[in-house]
């Protein structure tokens, strides 16, 4: 079996830059005054990840040496041979910057700047050695062994049980490993580390306990150590099970040496399920890796594996259809005679239930915590308050709430934005802060949670506050139609008005390009609202709520005559049917409508679309106030038929852009109904 | 007339024949992706379309546009629906389109020496929509090319009918 590495590549990079991530970011979350050990511990195995990653390859030369150097300074930081300074965190930043960048340079398949990289390595010998000067760079050259897997501090192990180790070592023997309140990403890395010391079983995993049984002839220090590389010491209970009552089938196979042909191991697999079929203690065994398998392999076949989004999409579109098909049969069941067809019709309920669970576990391969995007400020945070001058902290809180990856992608600059806006126009400067009586040290919170069937996530500084009388004069100034009696939500709902910059309104810091209106509009974009509250003197407060996902969305399907259209849920204030009276006609022909002392304008569907045989009377049809930011107008349609959610699909991939709509979606009955969009729809005025 | 023995040799092949008002035409069978039966109601509607547009359906997730191709080619002014009538799934430019027509009959292997130069002048529209003839068992079947007609010209010809109607309104 021959092994195409550089097929491998493409999964180490997006590893590599995945570690680096969580680097920067545990780097960021470190006090430099007085450093978390286990942080410590986070960024040096990132590093040595990489390393091995790398060094497994054989061609990524500079990206190992550069790993190497970082690593061994880390090292030395971890055991209190140097100190952590503010310079040492600065400076693996950098070193961060500069393995991103030698990864993205492998990624083109060209070889990345040496001379960067002997830079960084004579610095960070610098830091290492201060005393001496740069003769010792030979230090960097020392060969890099390929992964000592089992390499580990000495220090971990001193707390191990010894009577209950003593002089096992070499014996094999059956291990039952609790670990406590670890998270999934840790369990992937315990079982991948777990599986080439042995033969790893899990025997029962949830959300708070993994069991797992390890066969292997190692210490129990040693696991305890291996371990202890990814999770706190009292996350984990390890004691002896030898002989424990598995099947002698299971048994014979486990003594087998760990280097078993890949044959052999297939054999294992094939029998796995029979032996968890006929011993409940003894589940599903983990198969040893061919050997011919590169470490690469090893490490991403447990856990999580890499998917490419675009097969995730057919997957969805396909449950999707599946579930249409579905509906259009249920339509044709529910005709039959119930108790005739008891058999039939009771199948089909349990296939429908099924179905929903498949497409609700489908439609979950698409979330992502929103980490994914939080993870990034910090460093936004550090620098932009550098530049400033202030004194300002980040907090996230629900950083693990799930959003479709996508939505969360298009949200990255948003966000960006608005905690820049924060940092600029809403914390004052530390001497400001002081003479309040607030704290020196401004803090931004930028939080995520679920509320109903959408997530809020919320920018908060403790800041000054908007200024309404300001925002007021400024709209008064720019000739909007604006009263002293307008709502403070109503006052803050004008700082998204294209060109309206909030610099000019709030601080004399000049804007930054974007304003909010782009803010809003891409907000809007992926089905969301924004919403700001604010307190002078307290701070501001960004409201962004989301829809969960981007393909699935709340909708209200309205009838015209026979033709059928979906509006979101999110563009309708409210539907009416109107009293007589409310309804103005207007000389050139349109209509208006008085509601609560507003008079807001029709859109007749029917006359928009040319569609025959509508409703002529308005006062017949129901008018569904649409919103689109402040503005509200009415569409008159025939008849409401019902709120559900729909898949939304593009218009443009078969056929193209139709004006007044955001693309469409496909009905129960399996028929197409257009997704109206108010925005556009407005235009029309 | 005859075609250059280059430009027949290219439309030698596999065409599949069908029926549109009272002629029969020929489409390159790899251009044709599946048959259905023509049901109108589970095609909707769409506004701001070109006249041959009938709307847009599902095909098992896509939304695709059906066009009548009865009314594009000009072989019928006032075409009917009746049991045989189906919409051929085209594949063009990997953009999928439906396309409307009175019945399919067969599916006729030509080679190059069969085929027929049309005449330039024609009842059914521009030229680069008809690049061949062809006499089959005493009928005449008019072979389509219909990337010219659906792929280039049609997504440029309905944007820009929707830009000018857009303009109009």
């Amino acid at each position: 079996m021959s092994v195409d590495l550089a097929s491998f590549y493409e999964s180490f990079f997006d590893e590599a830059e995945e570690l680096l991530q969580v680097m920067e970011q545990t780097l960021m979350d470190l006090d430099v005054e007085n450093p978390d050990r286990e942080d410590l511990n986070a960024i040096f195995r990132a590093v040595h990840s990489i390393k091995g990653g790398a060094a497994t390859f054989g061609t990524f030369e500079t990206l190992v040496q550069t790993a190497h150097k970082i690593e061994n300074v880390l090292d030395a930081i971890r055991n209190n041979e140097i100190p952590l300074t503010q310079q040492a965190q600065n400076l693996f930043l950098r070193s961060k910057d500069i393995l991103s960048d030698q990864i993205s340079v492998y990624r083109t398949h060209e070889l990345p700047d040496e001379t960067v990289a002997n830079a960084l390595i004579a610095e960070l010998e610098q830091l290492r050695n201060p005393d001496q000067d740069q003769g010792n760079v030979q230090v960097a050259d020392e060969p890099v062994a390929p992964v000592p897997e089992l390499e580990m501090p000495a220090a971990d192990s001193e707390e191990d049980k010894a009577e209950d180790t003593q002089g096992s070592e070499g014996v094999n023997r059956t291990f039952r490993i609790v670990f406590n309140g670890v998270k999934a990403a840790d369990l992937a890395t315990l079982r991948n580390e777990l599986t080439l010391m042995g033969e790893l079983t899990e025997v029962d995993v949830n959300d708070k306990q993994a069991i797992v049984n390890l066969y292997c002839d190692l210490d129990e220090s040693v696991i305890r150590a291996v371990c202890g590389f990814v999770i706190n010491d009292d996350q984990m209970q390890i004691e002896v099970i030898d002989k424990p009552d598995v099947p002698s089938v299971s048994k014979q196979q486990a003594e087998q040496p760990v280097h078993q042909s890949s044959s052999q191991s297939q054999q294992q697999t094939g029998a796995a399920p029979a032996t968890a079929a006929t011993a409940s203690v003894h589940k599903t065994s983990v198969p040893q890796p061919a050997p011919a398998t590169t470490k690469a392999a090893q490490s991403k076949d447990s856990g999580t594996i890499r998917v490419a989004t675009t097969r995730v999409d057919i997957l969805v579109n396909q449950v999707g259809e599946v579930v249409i098909n579905q509906s259009i049969l249920s339509q044709a069941v529910n005709k039959l005679d119930p108790i005739e067809h008891a058999d039939l019709l009771q199948g089909f309920e349990q296939m429908a239930a099924a179905l929903r669970s498949l497409q609700e576990s489908i439609m979950a391969l698409r979330m992502v915590p929103i980490d994914y995007a939080f993870g990034r400020y910090p460093r936004v945070v550090r620098e932009t308050a550098a530049k400033l001058n202030k004194k300002i902290q980040l907090k996230t809180i629900g950083g693990g709430t799930e959003l479709d990856k996508g939505l969360i992608e298009k949200m990255i600059d948003p966000l960006t934005h608005l905690i820049r806006n924060s940092m600029d126009h809403g914390i004052e400067k530390p001497e400001v802060r002081l003479a309040k009586g607030k704290p020196e040290v401004g803090t931004i919170t930028v939080s995520a949670y679920q509320e109903g069937g959408r997530i809020v996530i919320a920018v908060a500084d403790d800041g000054g506050g908007i200024n309404r009388e300001k925002v007021l004069a400024k709209a008064i100034e720019r000739g909007m139609p604006v009263s002293p009696n307008m709502s403070d939500n109503e006052v803050f709902g004008l700082i998204f008005q294209p060109g309206f910059s909030t610099a000019e309104v709030v601080t004399d810091v000049s804007g930054r390009g974007v304003g909010m209106d782009v803010v809003r509009r891409n907000i809007q974009e992926v089905g969301g609202q924004i919403r700001i509250e604010s307190k002078p003197g307290e701070g501001t407060t960004t409201y962004i709520s989301l829809p969960l996902t981007l393909a699935i969305m709340d909708g209200m399907s309205l009838q015209v005559a026979e033709e059928c259209f979906v509006m979101p849920l999110a563009q309708i204030a409210e539907c009416l049917r109107p009293m007589p009276g409310q309804i103005h006609a207007l000389s050139n022909g349109t209509h208006v409508l008085s509601l609560r002392g507003d008079h807001i304008p029709i859109v007749r569907l029917a006359r928009f679309f040319g569609i025959r045989n509508a409703i002529e009377d308005i006062s017949q049809c129901i008018l569904v106030i649409a919103h689109v930011g402040s503005d509200r107008f009415a569409i008159a349609v025939d008849r409401l038929l019902g709120q559900h959610q729909v898949v939304i699909k593009s218009l443009e991939t078969h056929y193209m852009k139709v004006r007044g709509t955001s693309g469409a979606t496909i009905l129960g009955d399996g028929s197409v109904a257009l997704i109206l969009d108010a925005a556009q729809l407005k235009e029309y005025f | 007339m005859q075609l250059q023995e280059s430009q027949r040799e290219n439309l030698a092949g596999e065409w599949l024949i069908f029926r549109a008002g009272s002629q029969e035409y020929g489409i390159r069978i790899l251009q044709v992706q599946e048959l259905r039966g023509y049901e109108p109601q589970l095609v909707t509607r769409v506004a701001f379309a070109p006249p041959a547009v009938l709307g847009l359906m599902n095909l098992r997730g896509q939304i695709i546009p059906v066009v009548d191709l009865r009314l594009k080619i000009g072989a019928d002014d006032n075409p009917t629906i009746n049991a045989q009538t189906v919409i051929m799934i085209l594949t063009l430019e990997g953009r999928m389109i439906g396309t409307v027509v009175d019945g399919v009959s067969d599916v006729l292997n030509l080679t190059a020496d069969m085929i027929r130069e049309p005449p330039k002048a024609q009842d059914i529209g521009s030229e680069s929509r008809l690049c061949g003839l062809v006499e089959h068992d005493n009928r005449l079947i008019q072979l389509l090319d219909v990337a010219g007609l659906l792929g280039d010209s049609a997504s440029q010809e309905t944007h820009e009918m929707l830009v000018a109607q857009q303009n109009a309104s």
